[in-house]
């Protein structure tokens, strides 16, 4: 399965930001690539777990 | 017991059988905890809010009950106090944030501080946190850190890092947390407290300020396991209030402290759970698996896999919640957590969504476990508290976080939702350092039986600290 390591978090932040409507101000963009590069190394460990279209989440949700 | 003695060490049960009995009021109890709360309260920064008036309200109606000989509760007349994000009637949530200020005053208590109201509980105020429970600290820029009993300069460990300290200073007996990664254990491991997070859905969150509604469980933390059961059986039952909480009968565990440990097959966790750690974690659990003579190791599979699912979830459902207030105020978010917060608001939905997948098949694996092994033995903490402002920490060589990896060991068991008691174990070190104690879902029976054998074998214990409990302090 692919991850994001190559990511180019720059861009991603500018995109996602006006997709959602929520500015990233100058003082806080590194900080926030930060994390977002810290959140891709572990998003490698639950993205290395090959789950098939059978495999549902654990909702606790009742009707 | 009685009001010469000083109350700062003495327990939930022996205050409510002294209350009970009448050789002390409910009131004058109250008085004597709040006069030492608001005193002494600066030198540890645990409380934002002391309940004085209604506290000595619910005291006086625990003594009129009394007068007109009614049955009290198993908490009559206890002091004890609450995170700052449980709702408390008529004052404002904070949940340790600057933001929440704006808000008005809650209209109602958490459905936690009702059960323990109508079993005689009294509320003194409410408690420091880190801003939003996304933490392990409780170093809150807006509120100052909490400083830990044992030593000032010491964080107090977090999110409920207000509610470690106030009862390793002899503030109240007990006091309520909530526990998303590790925020009851890893606070309780550092102050040297036991401290209770129940399986996922055993007691009801709502009036609670969620952080991550998949992974938040409320509990207790205290100096004995027997007000620890106390507490925690005051508030079990379903709450359709509360989502998540199942619909199950309350299942006490006061009764079955006594019954130690025959019978049960009890293993030391292996695998992700011997990654580097301080000499006082190691210690620690060697001590308590000696002492309970388990010499089995197993591993719980999958279990670093699930922390990264949980660090996700974390990052990502937190964060989404405030999303309305990361638009328009991002600057009066604590700046510790502001920039985590934007990310996880930023970060894909497909790692959110892999993420709770990833829950159920790791679920499905670990229970496996249980089928070895009725209780396992884990470190808490992987070393015991660090200065305030630490940044960085070294174990056996490898360098990391501070902040985050203080629930190293925690939040693996949050994620999978089993019940686990920290344990302070006496005697491995200078400063406190507990071990977990985890068992299967629905079994805080197991966990509270083995933490009260270890109490009384000496190898548990939760003493207030000796500079809190120091006279003219």
């Amino acid at each position: 399965m692919s991850d994001s390591g190559n990511a180019d978090w720059n861009a991603y932040v500018d995109s996602m930001s006006t997709a959602i409507g929520l500015p990233i101000a100058a003082d806080y963009r590194a900080g926030v690539i930060g994390n977002l590069e810290r959140m891709a190394q572990v998003a490698k460990a639950v993205n290395s777990l090959p789950l098939t279209d059978t495999d549902e989440a654990a909702g606790v949700f009742l009707p | 017991m009685s009001l010469d003695d000083d109350l700062s060490g003495v327990g939930a049960a022996q205050i409510a059988r002294s209350v009970a009995s009448g050789q002390v009021s409910a009131l004058e109890v109250a008085r004597s905890m709040l006069d030492r709360i608001e005193q002494r309260n600066p030198t540890w920064n645990a409380y934002t809010e002391v309940t004085r008036e209604r506290a000595l309200a619910e005291a006086g109606a625990v003594d009129v009950a009394r007068a007109r000989g009614e049955r009290l509760g198993p908490l009559a007349g206890v002091p004890y106090a609450v995170k700052n994000l449980f709702d408390i009637v008529g004052l404002t949530t904070l949940a340790g944030s600057k933001i929440n200020r704006d808000r008005a005053p809650a209209s109602a208590d958490a459905t936690a501080i009702q059960r323990l109201r109508a079993a005689g509980a009294v509320l003194t105020g409410a408690l420091n946190m880190d801003e939003y429970a996304y933490g392990f600290s409780t170093e809150n820029t807006h509120y100052g850190p909490s400083r830990n009993p044992h030593d000032l300069s010491r964080v107090a460990g977090g999110s409920s890092g207000g509610s470690a300290a106030a009862v390793a200073a002899g503030l109240v007996p007990f006091a309520l947390g909530t526990d998303t990664n590790g925020s009851i254990r890893v606070p309780a491991s550092l102050c040297g407290l036991f401290g209770l997070k129940p399986t996922y859905g055993r007691l009801s969150r709502a009036g609670g300020h969620l952080f991550v509604g998949s992974l938040d469980h409320i509990g207790p933390l205290a100096r004995t396991s027997e007000d620890l059961a106390l507490a925690y059986d005051a508030m079990q039952g379903p709450d359709a209030a509360d989502p998540v909480c199942a619909q199950r009968a309350t299942a006490p565990v006061q009764g079955q402290l006594g019954l130690g440990i025959d019978g049960l097959r009890i293993a030391v966790a292996d695998g992700y759970f011997a990654r580097p750690m301080a000499d006082e974690a190691r210690s620690a659990v060697a001590a308590v698996a000696r002492a309970l003579a388990a010499t089995a190791r197993i591993d719980i599979p999958e279990a670093g896999r699930g922390r990264a699912a949980a660090f996700l979830m974390t990052a990502i459902e937190g964060s989404l919640l405030h999303l309305p207030d990361l638009k328009t105020r991002p600057a009066e978010f604590d700046p510790i957590i502001r920039d985590r917060m934007l990310a996880g608001a930023l970060a894909p939905a497909q790692w959110l969504w892999q993420s709770h997948r990833v829950r159920r098949y790791v679920r499905d694996q670990a229970i496996r476990v249980f089928e070895q092994c009725d209780l396992i033995i884990a470190p808490c903490t992987p070393m015991s508290a660090p200065a305030i402002g630490t940044e960085f920490i070294t174990l056996e060589g490898e360098k990391m976080l501070a902040r985050p990896n203080l629930g190293l060991f925690t939040q693996p068991i949050s994620f999978l939702g089993w019940p686990v008691a920290a344990v302070p174990v006496a005697g491995v070190s200078a400063l406190p350092i507990g071990v977990q104690l985890i068992a299967a879902p629905w079994r805080e029976d197991l966990c509270l039986r083995v933490a009260a054998h270890l109490e009384r074998l000496g190898i548990a214990a939760a003493p207030v600290a000796a500079a809190a409990a120091a006279p003219g302090q």
